[in-house]
């Protein structure tokens, strides 16, 4: 039979009082410990995601995030739709039935994934916020401090995929904080720990990418040839002054089936050619005004 | 459970989960285990990353055929088809594994001369009585022995049963080694399937031939020696009129494969989340007692202690200790009160006297014969079948307690209920007195839960419960003792049960019982002095001992010792048994019968699939599992006829399957199933088409009651065209209670819908998110539409028929609503079980509302 | 990567609209109007009149602009969390300092106009500080066209340059015709030619940049449609350009009171015009940030 499935620090903690707190439990969880200074990340593995949505629910109770029960949608098993101010883990269905019934390795022909804030790098939602309610964290993820975000709702847009968004109670961007508040208490975020298929996986980003490219090789040697990574330095989902994300998925269709980009960009690169633009025509229009002579007696 | 019961001598899934992970191929079928048993679902995951092939069979595309290689659609009922095809495929192709299936299994065992299959008798097995509707199980014996069943009735009602069994004691079952025999098991089963083509296969269940014989190839390629195969299943095979032989063509076609009591192999029966595996160990069922063993019948030898003892005792095979645990069980529950004249208590059991499941429950609420109804951890109006009749019959009742921890459909009937709401009652017509007292929730009490690999798992209570929420042990320990006090003057005959009843747990200062005494209870002590005993082998048939539920026995060992709060896993390098986390009945053994991963002379099948193996060294059997087995039994060990062995003597040491008289898997079941000794195709009750197989459409045997309440359709009744199946999603939990009641997760499934293919949907012009309205014979109800190219046409012989599906777990309560899917299903069921059929039954179809102007 | 084929997911949004609304369109005109004003008043010399109609524009500008926005903030009480950091690469955190800088030295160029009969040294400070308050209205003039690309609503970053041109030009043929305006009620028409000219070329700028940015927004696939479009189109082309220049010529060649008059109309379009151009093009990118097809369209390449 084959080994253990418990990872080995385990068994320091099976004679202990349950109550009490295991340190860096992370460890146990997801295989990694936790330090301020290095970068964490999720690798969202869509075939294995089985669609149960106890990502989002665990998101919900751990972050006590309302739910917004609507009617139900029509679209497939997808009745939350899409990531916003308190969906912040949000799985999506799509079925893509052409009648198969031999079918490539792991998940194919209806897809699901468990979207969530890619935690940019470089963010473009840090990059427009001007109250600084957006920063980075010291792992390297980013988050919105409610304290301090005066609701001005220019991240909104800022987003290349629609994650942040105003709450309509108390007008705050609201989006994932990468479980913040676990991190520094040793915990792996709680979506990841709930996944029960390891179609989440949390852990520091180095990490996480290189065992995302094994996967990758190994289906492809399985026979889904399909699979890539979205997300990761340079490769789909990265785009122009957009590195890489640390939220990145592995995928087996086009990006736009599961509602992503293919090829974002950081939007702040438009600051500058839009405003030297703007700029010359002033400078000109300022030359103008004074060929013209509008002071002339 | 009785058909593993029949078949390998335990009715439990025979490996654990995590053990999934070994496997080389598991097959999905009869559940829907991404999304029903998602845990569960990691270990098959983690097997398809060790390469295993995944298959999922089932009538809808579901979110475990997402995660499949190869998905076998197959139209609602017709499983029996598809495995009989796959076992006729094996034995024609010459693919099973000889080497265990010969020694391991009663293949070569010869039968009755009297038999005759439903190939002769044209859909029917011999001993049917078309005026009793029953079958008797004579001719289905093995030649010149009576067989008694290991399932919990050992007793069958034949003439000379208790002198027939004996003779197993005589001397080996009749064998034909060489199989030739035409009336040796191998040969009846080769005939008995012999129409199960691929041809047919594809006829009956509308799945295309290439992929049923890639099925049948890929079940195949992945047993033997070097490679196991595993298939599990859930409540989409148990929820049929056949659902017990269903699961029986799954243990014939594993025990023929080789894939019983071995690594990554065996039949994985995956239980409801609400501790179902513990609820048939100690049951809520009618027909048992805790651990198997059977309740006391009125019209069965079962008058006197002794009686019942003689004719329930099995002469060979493990449970020929059964007078130990019957006895333990009746001094744990009498007491002093027990004594040798009243057979330790046994006089004051009371003594069914025909089926008292819930299915003929109902119908007898319905016609004012139950006056009085207590509703726990259950909500029949929305789970129950026939849901008008079920509400019905509510409605007569003088009383009813309905204990949960939110407002139940069940407890507001007389409110909004259909027969309210379709204007056939009024709400002050209605006489029945509702009681809805507030239950707590598993973290707001101490307990226990059994899941489904047997796995006995404590849980302590982390919260307090709030308001007046009380556990179902406060409940029911303050109920029994009220009663106790009310009673304990009487000096009626009839009130002498409750007298004598042992019932003394401690309790807090709030009145909550001590659950781990309970507990301590079930594990069993000595008698008087109540020291716990350390297993079930220390049990004594004399009175000594007292054991609530002797399957359990081990798992308080020590005072102070609860096994199944252990919580130590196997490390990376551990073997993986996990022997230290919870307890598994019984005696802790994680893989069932796991004598059989090892050869008949002792030594593993493989070293890849090493579990058990004899050491000739230490004399004795070694594993990093428990060994389901005498432990020092030689596996050369030969009975010695002669001195006419019993019990566990009888059996030789390479016969694995200790609980079955005869040591070998029961591929031929003689006695114990009341619809036949072998798995036959038959229709679902209600179904669009005929019987392509037989004459006969339908099971014979299957449990029907008629009433005007209860109409049922006529085969191919084309007012009700569609198939309908009924299932739940992995939204919600149970019968939605829990879930509709939260926010977080109704929001996830926030209405209640029918799926509707696609193709249907266009011809009749309706599209996702429209009002449509389902009905039958028993009733109408409207709901939301989902169109969705996951359910597809079958074509079913030379007929199209489409299949339509409903989730059954909504209501009008809580905050995700929608009409009840069990307003449409019938009060029918399989004749062993009296388990409803749900999964498969006809329909009709139209958009719209069913209340116009009404919105 | 293969290329869109027009599949989405469900026809959902892939982005999400910005929650700006008329009082952030207003905000983008009305001080686009300040800031050039102070473009004018820096070259308004010797023009006194102007000048100080001018400063007082900018200053008014730039006193009511930061109230509308200060509206449109969720919280308004946290508008000054804006100065809490300075971010460089968001326009919104730079604008919040051209616009806190703006106000100040619109503040003290208005000081030397008000009170600089009475105190020269006021006059002295707001001279000193009327260049920079005319670099800082060149600012505020544009930095909203830049704030809007600077996102991933497809239609505001698909055409940065022609849109930092067209709320420039808007800009500046807002704050002439205010002023020609103002100019014409004082009777001063000849002033208000001159400053009606600048508008029309103003206006004809914006028209061009109107064209291109039309012809980038094809091109990227995220054309503006229905009641935007009629805006930016109507507010940009119609009433910024076509419809001034249409009622100069004609009041030219009518004369008499339609000299006077439909100048003064022209003037009163071309700043509806703007206001409505900015709305259009606001709108329209809320517009298209809802429609997947205009995202997965925008980042192909």
């Amino acid at each position: 039979m084959d080994g253990g499935l418990a990872h080995r620090r385990v068994l320091e903690h099976t004679d202990l009082d349950p109550q009490k707190p295991i340190p860096q439990e992370a460890e146990i969880t997801a295989g990694c410990v936790i330090e301020p200074g290095r970068s964490y990340g999720f690798f969202t593995d869509t075939t294995l995601c089985i669609g149960c949505k106890a990502c989002e629910v665990a998101c919900k109770e751990w972050n006590s995030l309302p739910s917004e029960k609507g009617p139900m949608t029509g679209h497939s098993y997808d009745n939350t739709g899409e990531l916003g101010a308190h969906t912040w883990r949000h799985v999506t269905f799509l079925e893509k039935l052409d009648g198969a019934t031999t079918m490539p390795p792991y998940q194919s022909n209806w897809l699901m994934m468990s979207d969530v804030c890619k935690h940019c790098s470089p963010a473009p939602c840090l990059e427009a916020c001007p109250t600084g309610a957006l920063f980075r964290t010291e792992f390297d993820t980013v988050v919105v401090q409610q304290d301090i975000c005066n609701g001005c709702g220019y991240c909104v847009p800022a987003c290349p995929f629609g994650v942040v968004e105003l709450a309509k109670e108390d007008g705050k961007a609201h989006k994932c904080t990468l479980c913040y508040d676990r991190l520094k208490g040793g915990l792996e975020p709680a979506c990841a720990k709930s996944c029960p298929t390891d179609s989440i996986q949390f852990g520091e980003l180095s990490d996480l990418i290189a065992r995302a490219e094994l996967r990758v090789a190994k289906l492809h040697e399985q026979g889904q040839p399909k699979a890539y990574l979205y997300g990761t330095p340079d490769g789909p989902g990265t785009g122009e002054g957009l590195h890489h994300l640390n939220a990145f998925f592995l995928l087996t269709a086009q990006p736009e089936v599961y509602n992503l980009p293919p090829k974002p960009t950081r939007p702040a690169r438009n600051a500058r050619p839009s405003f030297l633009a703007g700029l010359a025509t002033m400078a000109g229009l300022a030359v103008a005004a004074a060929l013209v002579g509008v002071g002339r007696r | 459970m009785p058909s593993l019961g029949a078949s390998y001598g335990r009715g439990a899934a025979t490996l654990p989960q995590w053990d999934l992970a070994n496997a080389d191929c598991v097959l999905v079928m009869g559940s829907n285990m991404a999304e029903n048993h998602p845990i569960a679902f990691r270990f098959v995951l983690q097997a398809k990353q060790k390469g295993a092939t995944v298959i999922h069979a089932d009538p809808r595309f579901t979110r475990t055929s997402a995660m499949a290689d190869i998905y076998a659609p197959l139209r609602a009922g017709s499983d029996i088809a598809f495995l009989g095809g796959i076992i006729r495929h094996v034995l024609e192709n010459d693919l099973w594994f000889r080497d265990f299936a010969l020694p391991y299994t009663n293949l070569s065992t010869i039968i009755d001369e009297e038999y005759r299959g439903p190939e002769e008798l044209d859909g029917l097995f011999s001993g049917w009585s078309a005026e009793g509707r029953r079958y008797s199980p004579a001719s289905w014996q093995y030649e010149g022995m009576m067989m008694p069943s290991s399932l919990a009735e050992a007793f069958i009602e034949s003439e000379g049963f208790c002198e027939a069994v004996k003779r197993l004691q005589d001397g080996p079952t009749p064998k034909d080694e060489t199989l030739q025999h035409p009336r040796c098991v191998y040969q009846i089963l080769k005939r008995h399937y012999a129409r199960y083509t691929p041809e047919m296969v594809e006829r009956v269940t509308g799945c295309p031939r290439e992929v049923f014989v890639k099925v049948a190839e890929e079940m195949a390629r992945n047993s033997g020696r070097e490679r196991t195969a595993t298939i599990c299943y859930a409540v989409g095979w148990t929820h049929h009129s056949t659902g017990v032989q269903m699961i029986r063509a799954a243990a014939i076609l594993q025990a023929l494969l080789g894939n019983v009591g071995r690594p990554g192999g065996g039949i994985l029966a995956l239980r409801g989340h609400t501790s179902i595996q513990g609820s048939t160990d100690i049951p809520t069922l009618y027909d048992m007692l805790p651990g198997y063993l059977p309740q006391p019948h009125a019209m069965k030898p079962h008058r006197t202690l002794p009686e019942y003892l003689e004719s329930e005792t099995n002469p060979t095979g493990w449970w020929h200790n059964f007078p130990k645990y019957a006895v333990s069980l009746l001094r744990a529950w009498y007491g002093a009160a027990g004594n040798a004249e009243n057979g330790f208590g046994f006089d004051l059991l009371q003594r069914m006297t025909g089926d008292h499941s819930q299915l003929p429950m109902t119908v007898a609420m319905r016609d004012g014969i139950i006056k009085g109804l207590f509703v726990m951890g259950q909500n029949p109006v929305i789970g129950g079948s026939n849901s008008r009749l079920v509400q019905r019959g509510l409605a007569q009742l003088d009383w009813m307690v309905v204990r949960d921890f939110a407002e139940t459909e069940t407890a507001n009937f007389w409110r909004d209920g259909h027969i309210i709401r379709d204007g056939e009652m009024r709400t002050e017509d209605i006489g029945t007195e509702v009681f809805l007292m507030p239950a707590s929730l598993a973290g707001e009490k101490a307990g226990s839960f059994t899941n489904t690999h047997r796995l006995i798992q404590w849980h302590d209570k982390v919260v307090e419960a709030p308001g007046d929420s009380r556990s179902e042990l406060w409940f029911a320990y303050h109920l029994g003792r009220l009663l106790k006090e009310m009673y304990a003057d009487s000096a009626r005959e009839e009130d002498r049960p409750i007298q004598a009843l042992t019932w003394d747990y401690p309790v807090d200062e709030e009145g909550e019982p001590d659950a781990e005494a309970v507990l301590r209870e079930i594990n069993g002590y000595t008698w008087p002095e109540k020291q716990q005993v350390s297993g079930f082998s220390d049990l004594k048939d004399d009175g000594s001992t007292a054991c609530g539920c002797w399957i359990y026995s081990g798992v308080f060992p020590k005072a102070g010792e609860n096994r199944a709060r252990s919580r130590k896993p196997d490390g990376p390098d551990g073997p993986g048994t996990h022997l230290g986390w919870g307890f598994a009945w019984p005696d802790n053994r994680r893989t069932l019968n796991n004598r059989a991963s090892a050869d008949p002379a002792g030594q593993p099948w493989s070293e890849r699939k090493r579990l058990v193996w004899w050491d000739e060294d230490a004399g004795q059997w070694d594993s990093p599992d428990k060994v389901d087995f005498p432990p020092t039994k030689r596996p050369d060990f030969e009975p010695d006829w002669a001195g006419k062995p019993a019990g566990i003597d009888a059996l030789s040491g390479h016969q694995p399957f200790i609980m079955i008289p005869d040591g070998v898997a029961g591929l031929f079941v003689s006695s114990g199933l009341k619809d036949g000794p072998l798995p036959v195709h038959y229709e679902p009750i209600e179904s669009p088409v005929p019987n392509l197989l037989y004459a006969q459409d339908a099971n014979p045997a299957a449990k029907r009651w008629e009433h005007r309440d209860n109409r049922l359709h006529e085969t191919g009744d084309p007012r009700f065209p569609h198939v309908l199946t009924t299932y739940r999603l992995t939204e919600h939990h149970a019968g939605g209670t829990p879930t509709r009641s939260v926010a977080t997760t109704a929001e996830l499934m926030p209405e209640g819908f029918c799926e509707i293919p696609t193709e249907l949907a266009h011809a009749l012009g309706i599209r996702s998110k429209d009002w449509v309205v389902l009905s039958t014979l028993r009733g109408e109800v409207e709901t939301r539409a989902l169109v969705t190219d996951r359910l597809r046409p079958f074509r079913i012989g030379n007929q199209l028929v489409w299949q339509l599906g409903m989730p059954w777990h909504f209501g009008w309560e809580g905050m995700a609503t929608g009409d009840i899917a069990n307003v449409l299903t019938a009060v029918v069921g399989d004749v062993n079980t009296a388990m409803h059929e749900n999964k498969a039954l006809t329909c009709a179809l139209r958009p719209g509302r069913l209340h116009r102007g009404e919105r | 990567m293969t290329r869109w084929n027009g599949e989405t997911y469900h026809g959902r949004q892939v982005t999400k609209p910005s929650s700006f609304d008329w009082k952030v369109s207003a905000y983008i005109f009305i001080l686009g109007v300040a800031g050039s004003a102070q473009i004018i008043a820096a070259v308004a010399r010797p023009n006194r009149s102007l000048e100080t109609q001018a400063r007082l524009l900018a200053l008014g500008g730039s006193i009511l602009g930061p109230l509308v926005l200060i509206r449109h903030l969720k919280t308004p009480s946290r508008w000054f969390n804006m100065l809490r950091i300075v971010r460089p690469t968001s326009p919104m955190s730079l604008g919040s300092w051209l616009l806190t800088a703006f106000g100040g030295l619109s503040a003290l160029t208005a000081l030397g106009s008000v009170f600089g009969r009475r105190w020269p040294f006021a006059r002295r400070i707001s001279e000193a500080a009327q260049g920079p308050a005319a670099v800082a209205g060149a600012g505020m003039s544009v930095y909203t066209a830049s704030l809007l690309s600077s996102t991933s609503t497809p239609l505001w970053a698909a055409a940065p340059a022609p849109l930092g041109v067209q709320f420039g030009s808007a800009a500046m043929a807002g704050a002439a015709s205010a002023l020609a305006l103002l100019q014409r009620r004082d009777g001063e028409d000849e002033i208000a030619q001159r400053l009606e000219r600048l508008a029309l070329l103003a206006g004809g700028t914006e028209m061009l940049a109107s064209q291109a940015a039309k012809a980038q927004w094809r091109r990227a696939g995220v054309a503006p449609r229905g009641t935007p479009d009629a805006l930016i189109k109507g507010g940009g082309t119609v009433a910024g350009a076509l419809l001034p220049f249409a009622a100069h010529l004609l009041g030219r060649a009518l004369g008499g009171r339609a000299e006077k008059l439909l100048p003064e109309a022209a003037s009163l379009a071309m700043l509806a015009g703007g206001a409505a151009m900015r709305h259009g093009v606001l709108t329209a990118g809320n517009a298209s940030a809802r429609r997947p097809g205009d995202v997965f369209r925008t980042t192909q390449r």
